[in-house]
């Protein structure tokens, strides 16, 4: 049976079309009067008539019609309509109706359906076991409670006078309270002295305006007060009423049952009113109130006239009732002792306050009378119970119980025990339903209480439990001296059903009196109770409070008052008083601040254990689904929220194991040594320890900066959907049509072929495998040929050879061979470029000659890391594009006992010969790099010279010397185009606020402003005007421009020469190692560090290197400028601008070069923005190239000036320090690195040759090292005539190519990597020797420049 | 433990894009694929299809047919990234050119057995009357740039929609080892059929 078989569904189309016919279909046409109204009756619209008709929501007609049609169908529709002819409707759709509290259902809730109330956040008792441990001595606390008794306001054994009797009792105390308070008098206090004030205001009227506008503001106040005043009138009024009306319907109900069964009495006290005329005030206001007051008094009179306060008379009538009940009267004797508490209320009604002053002589009188009544109204009393007698024997007894709530803190688990304490004993109740327990109750502490809790038993049959009363905490000042009863109300819900005549509880019935009123009253009472500390023998409170850490605590606040630190609640705010106790830096010694510190050290102490927050979920622990330690122990949640927080570079799983034990501890640490890379460095030299350690700073600032700083990423409409992009404006948009339009008359065949725009795709579209690079290798220019000289040589030895074997066969031609081989080695050089990214090399053809075409087209393929091809993923890859031109060179080796049948192998080897490198963000930013580069090439290549044919790159150029530069002709771009998404980061305003270093705000928003406005403007160009720094504070850039003081040591080697000293401080600069930032980082948001902090640290980015450049050439007190812009071949860069008396300079601080403004092959393509110390400029020429570009920003035409010429307030201190302190680096250090560099080579090397023995040619690499040192300096000649000769001895039987390589030192893997680059372990020839020297040149703070000079020898043969 | 327990769950659908309902449009065809979260990855079938151009039926209900099948078996570790199939309907214009006729989404089902689906479908609309008639003229509608973008919530308030047409989808779910890696989806009655046992001692 578990397959189930069953026909398809399948839906005939006659039968759906059956079911069609059968659906009603109501019209909505407008139905006649008459089908609706019953017959010969004329609709009646009770508006018309001049009722008022709430109105009704609003129905649209033919949904109305339709209703109506549809009712009409019905047998009985027409009981829906109203006497107007409309479908009945209600105004509101909420039904205002009262069902609350009757509990109808006699079946109990669901038990699981019960709400079960959970304790609140527990605030954990630490102040007393705190302080218990403080004082050690008293551990003891102990508190008196004494249960008075209970009185009911209800209880469902009440009749119904006794019902009258408590909302009576509850009135008057309304009234008494009413009265204490005496609002009306004080109102009328305030008129009287308004009108005073009107009236000498008036008396002086006309003065000036300022009296009018007062006198005006008196009137005002006068009227307002009035109302208030006749409102609190009306109140009292009102709440007599309400006394009287039940008074007398008490009354009425005595007299109808006959018997009165309260000893309640209202008196009310008629007064005279002859007094109470106004005084012949003339004004209108207090005409008014006399008038009122008047009206009162009328309404008073008429009232108390109708009382008849005797009922005395009725008396004898309840005589025969008298024996039957005295034998029980007389046990109720016995057990109330409290019984003759006079209940009667005798009143003295003073219904106008006002006039109180007089009060007449016989209102004194009812404190006399009452007493005389007293004795009537017991007996009364008395006589009039019988009748209850059934009910009184089922009145029960009640139990208190005591129940004493703590914390059970020294538990492993945190419980509410509820201890039952103790309990009174059972007292019965009373006749006026009283209780009275009087027992004292000494509760004996240790922990603070958390709660107190009486329980309120009724035992009639069984025990049922009434309420739980929870009594408040008295107050440390509360001992036991001075008590006074205080009461708690409590009711409770249970469902009485009336029995002997008794009113029962929660249940509704009709009070007899005015038989409309239905009532339904709950049980419901008070306890009084009193709870104080006790005292023990010596009379010492047992508070756990102990009076000198009270003390401490009050003086304190004196003292901290006294400073005058805002946010006074320091018990409540302590974290503020750390705060500011810190920042002032108290002397902890200084007795005046004793108790200050004691109070902190207190609170401390007590702060370890207080959680910080206050729980507002207390169902929170509820819907965990496991413990807090449980979920941080599992691994896979870790490694999820990792992935979450995409910061699982290292680690990309396709899948998240399911399992702990799948998850191998590996990732984390991989996670952990990422964020911190120090552990391992103990075996590293402290140079380079310096490195990693400062690059690790880095990252964890700018983590820690970037998490303060909000990003919002948009998506544009044009990343979502396509072909917005094309009608993108109404400009283009009517061009499209036109063109669409024409394109409909247009001739088939187009003659000129229209470039069309690349389609850019969004880059969270994009999958694996989609993109490509492009790189197209057009020319070369000038590359260096092989050195003739050593050249012919080797030809004319390799010929001569040849010659020798091939003389016999054809003299000749030999000679023709060897002019032809001296004439081709003229320009012998067999170029080709290799393109590697990502570890993976692509080579175009080898062409030939020094100025070579190749117009080769190489995809390069790419992949992101973790397939993830999200922009901000791709902005993230660091790795550069390296071209580098090699030469091929082919080598014929023949064996030497071979004879000229085998003809021997030729070896093919690639020399290096230079480099162009560009990060591919560059190419991320740009889209296409294109253009004509200078080639980096190593200042020395052996074995190869320039070539004598110089062909210009661009043939308008006559400018510098220009032959010894290689040039590369290169178009790269991304296939498909990815489009950059621009995030809008904002940062918080609280950075800015909190800092008091920041600049004032106010700048600040300028700032922002300008930079704004600048973007609205081009947006395409870069503009910074605030950064933050490594604080996280947001400053201007201008305060990072000061003069600083380069190293002494570089001033001093070119003492007379200022322009080789300008070179060597850039050289120096470009030795800091650069650290690249990420593109999303990059965008408005950027980090500088100070000049000195990135010298120390020795690490920088492009903005902080040129700063530091900037800083140092304006210590020469040359005019230099930060500029920022764009490079085709590094993206977004900052050069540093000079000023020279004809020129600009252009530096770039990366590599130390410095170009000329016209200088055609300065990388620098855009100009944006230039800042000095104190101001920032936008450029607003249209045409931003540095060639086009005017470079004199005083003209506001041309540039744009963030603050005008005298513009207060921007001189803020720089941030940079006075100068900077250079510390000499460890020379040992330098020469450790050193041997380093060179043994981790040489294993490279041998490494990368696995099939081939690696040979070292010693008396080479001699050489070299001796070469080597000069060349850092080295501004002339490279090589002196000694080691010339050495090498020319070399050269008679080696064919050597070699190059040095210089770089700043980061690592030693950086180096390997650019030896690596540069292939020159990739020969194959046989008999290679190769020379390996390494040389660092150290500079002040670790910085070093790393030169390591790479030969291959290949012997002649 | 010598047989350790799955390591992976499995997802088995099946079932077609049976018809559609666009009042206006005629000659339409549909693309399906799924959309699923890094710890999902399919191991059997077709993520993506194309189905065949169907015309109205003649009849009164003017169903476009297709019953194109979809037959697909995930595998994952993890409930979150869910399947969703996103279909995408596109047809002729009256210049003939194709233009997207509507994006729909739907997760597939999480409970075993045979579930119905009607997904109401939508297109991106141009901004303003005259892209609007640019966009017809040139008979190129505004069209998402990836369809997948209708699974996704990022970037999608910078659009757009109207609706138009509904398209109806039959699933055949069959689930394995789900219950043992402890997430319950079937219905509370499934359980008793399936397992003979308490389904206490079936959970772990």
């Amino acid at each position: 049976d578990l397959l189930e078989i069953k026909a398809a569904e399948y839906e005939d189309d006659q039968e759906h079309t059956k079911k069609q016919a059968n659906i009603f279909m109501p019209s909505s046409s407008p139905v006649a009067n008459q089908c609706k109204l019953p017959k010969d009756k004329m609709p009646r619209i009770l508006e018309d008539e001049g009722f008022y008709v709430q109105r009704k929501p609003k129905i649209y007609i033919k949904t109305c019609n339709k209703m109506e049609n549809r009712l009409l169908k019905l047998e009985e529709g027409k009981c829906w309509f109203e006497e107007s002819g409309e479908i009945m409707s209600l105004p509101s759709p909420i039904r205002q109706s009262w069902n609350f509290r009757l509990n109808i259902r006699k079946e109990s809730l669901n038990p699981a359906l019960k709400t079960i109330y959970r304790k609140k956040a527990v605030k954990y008792d630490l102040e007393s076991s705190i302080r218990n441990k403080m004082e050690g001595q008293r551990e003891m606390y102990q508190l008196d409670l004494n249960i008075v008794g209970l009185q009911f306001s209800h209880h469902p054994l009440f009749n119904q006078e006794q019902v009258l009797c408590a909302r009576l009792l509850q009135l008057y105390e309304c009234f008494q309270n009413r009265q204490q308070q005496n609002l009306p008098h004080l109102l009328y206090e305030k008129l009287k002295a308004l009108t005073d004030a009107t009236k000498l205001a008036n008396e002086h009227s006309g003065i000036n305006q300022l009296t009018r506008k007062s006198l005006q503001d008196y009137y005002w106040q006068i009227s307002n007060t009035k109302q208030l005043y006749d409102l609190e009138r009306e109140k009292d009024l009102s709440l007599l009423h309400s006394m009287l009306r039940t008074w007398k319907q008490m009354k009425s109900l005595r007299k109808r049952q006959g018997f009165t069964s309260t000893p309640i009495k209202l008196q009310f006290q008629r007064e005279e009113n002859q007094d109470q005329q106004p005084k012949a005030d003339s004004y209108k206001v207090e005409r008014s109130l006399s008038r009122h007051s008047l009206l009162l008094e009328h309404i008073l009179n008429k009232q108390t006239s109708l009382e008849v306060f005797h009922h005395g008379g009725r008396l004898p009538s309840w005589k025969g009732f008298r024996s039957l009940s005295n034998r029980l009267l007389k046990r109720q004797n016995k057990l109330c002792t409290e019984n003759n508490k006079p209940l009667s209320y005798g009143k003295t009604q003073h219904p106008d306050q006002l006039f109180s002053e007089r009060v007449p002589d016989r209102a004194v009188n009812p404190g006399v009378k009452l007493r005389g009544r007293e004795k009537s109204a017991k007996l009364r009393r008395r006589k009039g119970f019988p009748t209850l007698l059934d009910s009184l024997s089922l009145e029960g007894h009640l139990k208190v119980y005591l129940i004493f709530r703590h914390e059970q803190k020294r538990r492993a688990k945190i419980q509410n025990n509820d201890k039952q304490v103790s309990c009174t004993s059972v007292s019965p109740l009373q006749l006026d339903f009283k209780v009275m327990f009087q027992q004292i109750f000494n509760i004996q502490l240790i922990y603070w209480p958390e709660t107190i809790c009486l329980e309120v038993y009724e035992i009639s049959k069984r025990t049922t439990l009434l309420a739980k009363l929870y009594l408040p905490l008295p107050s440390n000042a509360e001992l036991k001296s001075k008590t006074v009863l205080e009461y708690v109300e409590f009711s409770c819900d249970k469902l009485v059903i009336p029995a002997y005549g008794e009113v029962g509880s929660n249940v509704p019935f009709l009070l007899e009196g005015n038989g409309t009123e239905e009532l339904c009253l709950l049980t419901s009472g008070k306890l009084s109770y009193s709870l104080s500390w006790a005292l023990d023998e010596n009379g010492v409170p047992l508070t756990p409070m102990s009076q000198s850490l009270r003390s401490a605590y009050f003086s304190v606040l004196r003292n901290v008052d006294a400073r005058g630190v805002p946010g006074i609640p320091w018990l409540i705010n302590t974290q503020k008083l750390f705060e500011w106790a810190n920042e002032v830096r108290i002397d902890p010694n200084n007795p005046e601040y004793s108790d200050l510190m004691e109070f902190i050290m207190y609170m401390k102490h007590k702060g370890q254990d207080i959680p910080k927050y206050f729980r507002l979920e207390q169902l929170q622990d509820e819907f965990n689904f496991v413990s807090e330690e449980e979920m941080k122990k599992s691994k896979r949640f870790q490694l999820l929220q990792l992935r979450n927080a995409g910061q699982l570079d290292v680690f990309l799983l396709q899948h998240m194991p399911l399992y702990d034990r799948e998850i191998p501890d590996l990732v984390f640490q991989e996670y952990e040594s990422q964020i911190e890379k120090d552990v391992s460095i103990s075996d590293v030299n402290s140079i380079t320890a310096q490195r990693i350690h400062s690059a690790n700073f880095l990252k964890k600032m700018r983590r820690l900066i970037m998490k303060r700083i909000v990003k919002v990423s948009r998506f544009n409409l044009s990343d979502i959907v396509t072909d917005y992009e094309e009608i993108m404006s109404a400009r283009s948009e009517i061009y499209q049509l036109t063109h669409a339009i024409c394109k409909l008359v247009e001739r088939r065949r187009k003659l000129k072929p229209r470039r069309k725009e690349r389609k850019k795709l969004a880059a969270q579209t994009v999958s694996h495998g989609d993109i490509k690079i492009l790189v197209r290798i057009l020319r070369a220019y000038n590359i260096p040929t092989r050195k003739t000289t050593v050249n012919r040589k080797q030809k004319a030895g390799k010929s001569r050879r040849n010659i020798r074997h091939k003389e016999t066969i054809k003299s000749v031609a030999s000679g023709e061979l060897l002019n032809e081989s001296q004439i081709v080695g003229q320009d012998t050089v067999h170029p080709f470029v290799e393109v590697s990214f990502q570890h993976t090399v692509y080579q175009t053809n080898t062409s030939c000659g020094s100025h070579p075409c190749w117009n080769e087209e190489i995809g390069v393929d790419f992949v992101s890391p973790g397939h993830d091809y999200s922009f901000s993923s791709l902005s993230k890859i660091k790795d550069n594009i390296y071209i580098n031109i090699f030469d091929e060179m082919m080598i014929e080796n023949h064996e030497d006992h071979c004879l000229k049948s085998c003809s021997g192998h030729t070896y093919v080897r690639k020399n290096w010969l230079g480099s162009v490198v560009f990060p591919f963000s560059a190419l991320l930013q740009q889209s296409e790099i294109n253009g004509t580069f200078q080639v980096n090439i190593p200042p020395i290549l052996l074995g190869y010279t320039w070539s004598k044919t110089y062909v210009s790159p661009k043939e308008d150029y006559n400018g510098q010397n220009l032959k010894e530069c290689t040039f590369l002709n290169i178009f790269a771009t991304i296939e498909p185009q990815i489009a950059y998404i621009t995030s809008n980061p904002e940062p918080d305003k609280i950075s800015s606020k909190k800092c008091k270093f920041s600049d004032q705000i106010d700048v600040l928003q300028r700032a922002q402003i300008f930079k704004k406005n600048c973007k609205a403007v081009f947006p395409n160009r870069r503009i910074t005007t605030t950064v933050f720094n490594s604080e996280g504070i947001q400053i201007l850039v201008t305060r990072y421009i000061k003069a600083l003081n380069p190293p002494r040591q570089l001033l001093d080697i070119f003492l007379h020469d200022s322009n080789a000293t300008l070179d060597l401080i850039a050289r120096f600069v470009s030795l800091i190692p650069f650290m690249p930032d990420t593109l999303d980082e990059n965008d408005g948001s950027d980090i500088w560090m100070t000049s000195e902090r990135c010298i120390s640290l020795a690490i920088g980015n492009k903005e902080e290197h040129a700063i530091l450049l900037c800083n140092f050439f304006l210590y020469f007190g040359k005019k230099a400028l930060v500029l920022l812009g764009t490079s085709m071949l590094e993206g977004h860069v900052a050069y540093v601008l000079t000023q020279e008396t004809d020129e600009y300079l252009l530096w770039n601080p990366l590599t130390g070069q410095c170009h000329k403004q016209f200088d055609p092959f300065c990388p620098l393509q855009s100009v944006d923005c230039l800042f000095d110390d104190g101001n920032v400029w936008f450029n607003i020429q249209q045409n931003n190239t540095p060639m086009a570009v005017h470079f004199d920003y005083s003209k506001e035409s041309f540039w744009k000036q963030l603050f005008p010429k005298n513009f207060q307030g921007i001189k803020a201190q720089s941030i940079q320090p006075k100068e900077i302190i250079y510390s000499d680096t460890n020379k040992s250090m330098v020469e450790d690195i050193k041997n380093r560099i060179e043994r981790t080579l040489k294993c490279k090397m041998m490494e990368w040759r696995p099939k081939q023995p690696t040979r070292w040619n010693r008396q080479c690499t001699s050489i070299l090292r001796q070469m080597l040192p000069k060349l850092e300096l080295g501004t002339g000649t490279f090589v002196s005539s000694e080691e010339e000769s050495e090498f020319e001895r070399l050269l008679q039987f080696y064919w050597v190519a070699g190059f040095p390589i210089q770089m700043p030192y980061i690592d030693v893997q950086s180096v390997i990597d650019a030896v690596y680059q540069t292939g020159i372990h990739s020969s194959e020839f046989p008999r290679t020797e190769f020379a390996l020297a390494v040389y660092i040149h150290p500079y002040p703070n670790n910085i070093l420049s790393v030169w390591v000079y790479l030969a291959s020898l290949a012997r002649h043969q | 433990m010598a047989a350790p327990g799955p390591s992976v769950f499995l997802l088995m659908v099946n079932g077609q894009v049976e018809s559609a309902q666009f009042p206006e449009y005629d000659d339409l065809y549909c693309k399906y694929c799924f959309v699923y979260g890094q710890d999902w990855a399919p191991t059997a079938g077709l993520e993506e299809g194309i189905s065949q151009i169907t015309s109205k039926s003649q009849d009164v209900r003017r169903a476009l047919v297709w019953n194109f099948p979809i037959d697909v078996t995930f595998k994952s570790t993890n409930p979150y990234g869910w399947p969703q199939i996103v279909l995408s309907v596109y047809g002729p214009d009256v210049f003939g050119n194709d233009v997207v006729r509507g994006y729909g989404v739907v997760h597939v089902p999480f409970s075993p057995g045979r579930h119905k689906r009607t997904i109401p479908m939508f297109v991106p609309e141009s901004t303003s009357k005259l892209q609007k008639f640019t966009s017809w003229f040139m008979g190129r509608r505004p069209e998402y740039t990836d369809p997948k973008v209708v699974a996704q919530g990022e970037g999608r308030e910078v659009t757009r929609v109207r609706s138009q047409g509904f398209v109806t989808l039959l699933f055949n779910v069959v689930t394995k080892d789900m219950r043992k890696l402890g997430y319950d989806t079937g219905p509370v009655d499934s359980q008793g059929i399936s397992v003979p046992t308490p389904p206490q001692s079936v959970l772990w």
